[in-house]
């Protein structure tokens, strides 16, 4: 399925504390820098691996209900010292002492499953050059072209029929799992504080069993090292969604116009 | 892989900026960071932002009445990435620790001394200003030292680096203050950037070759200026940067001139005394004592106005009162209800007294007249019972400024108070004129004295105590006559400004080319900037980056018009460099424009074929590919500079500026025919030359010889022009420069002699580039379209287009290898001429050509006999060049009648049998119809400045010879070689013929057979060494020789001085020499009659009348006839002008 995965920015001094079989409460320091919700569960599990060992955490981000599950083998437990730590993927509290798989409660910030196949004007594979070439001619013919930047642009990302639960905040069956949290998230600043206003993104599109990311040509394979950026900004939810069927308000399609990466 | 500069000008290119703002840790760039970075691995960048925009119009233009203009401008716009750093930090202003300097630091300053380093971290980064300044360690107060920050690294950051080899950061001034005319608010010191306006911003494209940036010493260099403004619309950030040359327009100098006041009053000096006597006894003495008085009949050294002198003096009377030693009683004040004022002697109960009063304090009273220096004034009056008055008999004044009296041989000393700015020591740097008026022992500059005189004085700091010594009206006539000694210099009673105003004004002297350099790179920290042109003081110089100037400008100055003249430019008060210059740039015809990354002058030339540098046809317009354009050419006789008028004012009275500014003479050029033209009335032109005197003021450039350069090139501004507005390709930008002349092939412009459209190779001027290179616009994919335009002025004060000078080529006479003889081989028909004469050896103008190259086959030309004993009948030949090669000419008919014993010279033949090649060039008219040879008006060739042009005073080993008849005639070429020809006649009648030759033999023996332990005169004479004025830079020297012997074989000594004045003493005997301006000695055991070997002496710091004297000493057993050889030299030549260190 297809989806969006915004960036955000882990400050310093970010800890959690972990207790498992081989002892704890343990604070774990995890590092500065820019996470996808998926890089940041990763990042995580490792940091915890780690430090707090034995190393039998586990976590996953469920790419249907947009959840992120946490565990470790016997008894074990989890506070966010840093308690945006836990919010941004999910878990509204601190993880108390158990032996069982634990779900977060909410859905992972950043994260946007729309439930719906991606379509867009371009190959999602590529990453479409657009350069600032430009040349003047002579009256004999003779051309001098000058450029040198170059950027990437897709055009027209569609979602054709997306929930409404999956569009709109009031309708949400999942807390934040509408584009309309996603957008207060990542595109407004009016959210999770770890992200910024305009942050960047990586969508995702299905490519047959599974998903790939969009752009992916570039970096021999990795796609676009910072994602990519909505320019124009999305300044309302209205700009980018509509009725899927204009009798009907249960199905929407949203669409993104415009999004550029520097690469 | 080359440069980015010798891509751009090759054709397309793939490029992008990076941008370096002074004394900011991140470059911005408008690709991506990473590859900045590493493009600028050997700086001290590290990291760079993306998302930068830019915005660059670059937009210059010449005038030939304003001569430093604007260079356009450039915006950088900067959309938030890596979280807004860029918007964060160009907008955070009052985050981060913060403390004050406590003592100023100059650009060298390696500790910053400040209130409290407490709440910086123990290394890093600090910012005063503009400027950011990296440290290792701080420490906190110990003891009388304040809290520092070590292991200072200055100017970190700098985006242009100082001019010194090797180039070093370039840092800022930062001073701390106290004068009570300053804002009293101390440099900050933040641990965050907090000044933005004002850095030097540094915009450098870089060519992207696979994603791989040039390095940034590869990349060229596309805009260079200052952040004039930073807006935020609430998307980006935009930065605003002001080009170099509008910096540079705007700079001030003179800034902080030393200022103060002179102290009030008169001084009174220990052992001045002051004595009253009246009809009941005698009182004590009032004494002045240099140390605490120790009784009532005590006074302290010092200054005393009048209300201190009237207050001592009553507390003198009294005490002598209630002592017993008077029997009046007495009262003194200044009576201000008549006409003029009068110091008042209130007397009562004695019938008479007697006040003896210190000469200078009766002046200052008004009971001495104002000059009289007898040591005492007697001030007396008798009568009969009850009170009565004594009024002195002059008006009091407010001040007698000589703290001296006559002591200090006759010059003005006084004291000051009040100081500001700071004080520049003009010892070293004074115009030669002044040398004989100081001693370089002390520490010398030229003020302005009371608003009113100008005065050279040596300034003296003993403790606190500032005084002005040893003052004495400036030997430079920039004020008015000041006839009175300045010993007597009072300030009247009334006069009631709040102090007595004396300021430093500041004398540059150098040749042009060396004022320019100082002037530009001068930062105030000596030596900062650049090793030898950063020698001003702060604020005297503009403190250009050295990066921006380098070699390539200071080329430039010294291929200026005129650079070897000496300008002597007094700064009076803060001046724009505009206001400082611009006068003698435009004399000059020279201007300052920014070209291929640094500064440089240029100067105006007429356009020429041979001058052009490229040709401008269709092949090199250019507009946006999808843009609808016919490629029109653009035309239009302007008038925009014609000038027919042309009124220079000059010589500058800097006490009167109220006046036109001071300047006290003009004089005014015309063009009267093209006034006439003009209908009768044509627009004038003022010029203002600060720098500029009259021919006696013996300082700066001569008026007279920078008018004659101006009048050389006026015709081109005094008639109309053409101006052609064309496209050009963006490869161009970078290979034209302002005043560049090129070629222009154009069908589209009209032909000013048929008044056709369709022109071809018609010479112009470039006056005005203006070009974008587009790019990338914030928001948008389509990147905006680069444009590029030039100006192109063509002359039409003649019909037919102006040319140079007709070739030369002298046969070498010297050549006699093989069948050559004195140059020719009658086999071969073959001339062999000399390589360079007269065409450029390839160091300013390439390619490099041989004089004899300048005659390729075909050409049809006349070799010449030179320096014909008879001018009328000189020999000659007319051939045709058959083939050239290098420095041999090969002649189709040969020359019959070779004379070996002779020089040649190879020149065109006359007009009408030059080829049309040929008569490109310049041929001659006769006076009878102004017609070459009866078929068209000459070529009206003109004054084209530049470093080629013929100097005058260059020594030549060609040496001098009379033209013959043939090269004045009717069709005959104009060409360079006679031209020199008779230029260095010239030269030698002025340098040698003129010179003075003043052997001085005696029939009577002078000896020396009396003064045993010393020198004795033996005979002195005054000799005359002309008018001319002569500097550091331009010289003569004179030859001396005696003729003595010693008389008994014993070691003698013979000196000759040349001295300013005539020798006095009371005996012959170590007379003292009247200003020894060079002196050479002799010594002999030789009984028999010699000259002595000849010393030359330097004689430029003769009077102004001309005069010099002779003085010949001689020591015990000398003998001497006098001076064998005293020849004066030519006049010498050097660019060893004074630089300061």
């Amino acid at each position: 399925m297809s989806r969006l995965e915004a960036f955000f920015t882990v400050p310093a001094a970010t800890t959690v504390s972990a207790t498992n079989s081989g002892g704890g409460p343990t604070s774990v320091s995890l590092t500065a820098g820019d996470y996808t919700p998926t890089l940041f569960v990763a990042h995580l599990v490792a940091r915890l691996n780690a430090v707090r060992t034995p190393a039998n955490w586990s976590g996953s981000l469920s790419s249907t209900t947009g959840l992120v599950t946490l565990n470790c083998t016997g008894t074990w437990a989890l506070t966010f010292t840093t308690a945006a730590a836990g919010t941004v993927i999910g878990f509204a509290s601190n993880i108390g002492s158990g032996a069982v798989a634990v779900a977060g409660t909410q859905n992972a910030r950043g994260l946007w499953l729309p439930a719906c196949t991606l379509t867009m004007q371009g190959d999602p594979i590529s990453a479409p050059e657009v350069t600032d070439t430009r040349t003047v001619e002579t009256p004999q013919g003779g051309t001098v072209t000058l450029g040198g930047t170059c950027k990437y642009v897709h055009r027209g990302l569609r979602w054709s029929h997306v929930a409404r639960d999956r569009v709109m905040f009031g309708a949400e069956t999942t807390v934040y799992a509408s584009l309309q949290s996603w957008l207060r998230d990542t595109q407004w600043g009016r959210g999770h504080a770890w992200f910024t206003p305009g942050s960047k993104f990586q969508p995702y599109w299905s490519n047959g069993a599974t998903h790939a990311i969009v752009g992916s040509d570039l970096n021999a394979g990795a796609g676009a090292t910072y994602g990519w950026s909505c320019a124009p900004a999305i300044s309302s939810l209205e700009q980018v969604t509509k009725r899927a069927d204009e009798s009907w308000i249960g199905m929407l399609s949203v669409e993104l116009s415009r999004i550029t990466s520097e690469g | 892989m080359g440069t980015t500069l010798t891509a751009k000008n090759a054709g397309s290119i793939a490029s992008v900026f990076v941008i370096a703002i002074e004394g900011y840790e991140f470059l911005l760039t408008t690709g991506l960071p990473a590859a900045a970075v590493t493009a600028w691995a050997v700086t001290d960048w590290t990291q760079a932002l993306g998302g930068a925009y830019v915005d660059l119009d670059n937009e210059q233009s010449i005038d030939p009445y304003a001569p430093i203009g604007g260079g356009g401008k450039c915006v950088i716009r900067v959309v938030p990435t890596a979280g807004d750093r860029f918007g964060i930090d160009t907008h955070r202003k009052f985050s981060g620790a913060e403390t004050q300097l406590v003592e100023s630091i100059h650009r060298g300053t390696g500790t910053l001394k400040v209130l409290s380093t407490a709440a910086f971290d123990a290394s890093g980064y600090v910012y005063i200003g503009t400027e950011c300044i990296s440290y290792t360690g701080k420490t906190s107060t110990v003891g009388a030292v304040p809290p520092t920050f070590t292991g200072v690294s200055r100017g970190r950051f700098s985006p242009f680096k100082t001019g010194r080899i090797p180039e070093t950061n370039y840092a800022h001034d930062h001073r701390v203050t106290l004068d009570p005319n300053s804002v009293l608010l101390q440099p900050v010191v933040s641990s965050l950037p907090r000044v933005w306006r004002g850095r030097w911003v540094a915009i450098y494209e870089h060519r992207v070759v696979d994603g791989v940036l040039d390095t940034h010493a590869e990349a060229h260099l596309a805009f260079a200026g200052r952040v004039v403004d930073i807006e935020d619309d609430g998307k980006a950030v935009s930065v605003e940067c002001e080009h170099v040359l509008d910096v540079v327009q705007s700079a001030t100098v003179g800034r902080q001139l030393w200022s103060a006041n002179v102290k009030d009053g008169v001084y009174l000096k220990e052992f001045n005394s002051f004595l009253m006597i009246d009809s009941g006894g005698q009182a004590e003495r009032l004494w002045v004592v240099s140390g605490t008085p120790a009784s009532a009949y005590e006074m302290t050294q010092g200054y005393y106005t009048n209300e201190d002198l009237h207050a001592r003096i009553e507390a003198y009377w009294a005490q002598a009162l209630i002592d017993g030693d008077l029997t009046g009683s007495y009262s003194i004040y200044v009576d201000e209800s008549g006409d003029s004022p009068r110091t008042v002697i209130h007397w009562s109960v004695s019938t008479s007294f007697t006040f003896i009063v210190p000469d200078l304090a009766a002046q200052l009273m008004g009971f001495g007249e104002l000059g009289n220096n007898f040591g005492s004034v007697w001030v007396n009056d008798s009568g009969n019972g009850g009170a009565r008055d004594f009024l002195s008999n002059f008006p009091p004044v407010r001040s007698i400024v000589d703290k001296s009296g006559i002591i200090d041989n006759g010059r003005l000393s006084f004291e000051v108070t009040d100081e500001r700015g700071t004080f520049i020591s003009q010892t070293d740097s004074l115009p030669a004129v002044f040398d004989s008026s100081i001693d370089p022992t002390r520490t010398w500059g030229l003020f302005l004295f009371d608003g009113n005189v100008t005065i050279l004085a040596a300034y003296t700091v003993t403790g606190t105590t500032i005084e002005l010594k040893n003052a004495k009206l400036s030997p430079v006539n920039i004020g008015p006559a000041y006839n009175d000694d300045l010993t007597s210099y009072s300030v009247p009673w009334d006069d009631a400004s709040p102090g007595i105003p004396v300021r430093q004004i500041l004398v540059l002297s150098a040749p042009t080319a060396s004022f320019l350099k100082l002037i530009t790179y001068s930062t105030g920290t000596v030596g900062h900037n650049h090793e030898s042109f950063d020698a001003l003081e702060l604020g005297a110089g503009l403190a250009i980056p050295g990066s921006l100037l380098g070699s390539t400008f200071e080329a430039s100055c010294d291929a200026l018009p005129g650079a070897t003249e000496s300008v002597v430019s007094i700064i009076d008060k803060t001046t724009t460099l505009k206001d400082l210059i611009e006068g003698d740039l435009i004399l000059r015809r020279a201007f300052l424009n920014w070209h291929n990354g640094t500064l440089r002058f240029g100067s105006w030339r007429v356009p020429t074929r041979d001058a052009a540098t490229i040709t401008l046809d269709e092949s090199n317009k250019a507009t946006p590919a999808d843009t609808t354009d016919d490629h029109r050419t653009h035309s239009r006789e302007s008038t925009e500079w014609q000038r027919p008028i042309a009124r220079i004012y000059y010589d500058r009275d800097i006490t009167d500026l109220s006046t036109n500014d001071g300047y006290r003479s003009t004089v005014t050029l015309e063009d009267s025919t093209a006034v006439d033209d003009m209908g009768g009335s044509g627009p004038l032109v003022t010029i203002k030359v600060r720098n500029a005197f009259g021919e006696d003021a013996g300082v700066g450039a001569n008026i007279k010889s920078l008018i004659a350069n101006f009048l050389a090139t006026m015709p081109m501004f005094s008639r109309p022009g053409r101006i052609l507005t064309r496209t050009i390709t963006p490869t161009l930008v970078e290979q034209i420069a302002l005043g560049d002349i090129v070629l222009v092939t154009d069908n589209t412009v009209r032909d000013s002699i048929t008044g056709i459209r369709s022109v071809e190779e018609v010479p112009a001027v470039v006056v005005r580039k203006s070009d974008t290179p587009g790019g990338g616009v914030e928001g948008q994919d389509k990147a905006s379209d680069p444009t590029a335009t030039v100006e192109l002025f063509v002359t039409s004060f003649s019909a037919r287009p102006e040319a140079n000078y007709a070739p030369t080529a002298d046969v070498d006479d010297t050549y006699d290898a093989g069948d050559f003889d004195a140059g020719y081989n009658s086999l071969t028909k073959v001339l062999r001429c000399y390589g360079y004469r007269y065409g450029d050896d390839g160091s300013v103008i390439a390619p490099l050509f041989a004089d004899a190259e300048y005659f390729p086959a075909g050409s049809r030309v006349r070799v010449t006999e030179r320096d014909p004993l008879d001018g009328t009948t000189p020999q000659y030949w007319d051939d045709i060049v058959a083939s050239q090669s290098v420095d041999d000419i090969t002649l189709t008919t040969g020359l019959s009648g070779w004379d070996s014993t002779k020089a040649y010279r190879v020149t065109p033949d006359t007009y009408g049998d030059s080829t049309t090649a040929q008569r490109l060039k310049s041929y001659q008219a006769d006076t009878a119809d102004a017609l070459i040879e009866n078929t068209g008006a000459p070529y009206l060739y003109s004054g084209t400045f530049g470093a080629a042009q013929y100097a005058e005073n260059m020594n030549s080993t060609i040496g001098i010879e009379l033209p013959p008849d043939l090269h004045g005639t009717d069709g005959a070429g104009r060409d360079v070689g006679t031209e020199q020809a008779l230029q260095r006649t010239l030269d030698n009648f002025a340098d040698d013929k003129s010179a003075i030759s003043l052997p001085a033999l005696s029939n009577v023996v002078m000896t020396n057979t009396t003064f045993v332990n010393g020198w004795k005169l033996l005979s002195y004479t005054p000799i005359f060494l002309g008018t001319e004025l002569l500097s550091s830079d331009v010289w003569r020297e004179l030859a001396l020789a005696p003729f003595y012997r010693s008389s008994d074989g014993s070691t003698v000594q013979l000196r000759v001085s040349l001295c300013r004045n005539s020798p006095s003493g009371a005996t012959v005997n170590t007379v003292s020499l009247g200003g020894i301006l060079d002196s050479a000695t002799w010594s002999t055991t030789n009984t028999n009659w010699e000259v002595g070997t000849t010393i030359e002496v330097d004689c430029r710091r003769k009077a102004f009348s001309g005069r010099a004297w002779i003085v010949i000493e001689g020591t015990y057993k000398v003998e001497t006839r006098g001076l064998a050889l005293c020849q004066e030299s030519e006049r010498l030549y050097t660019n060893n002008w004074w630089v300061p260190i």
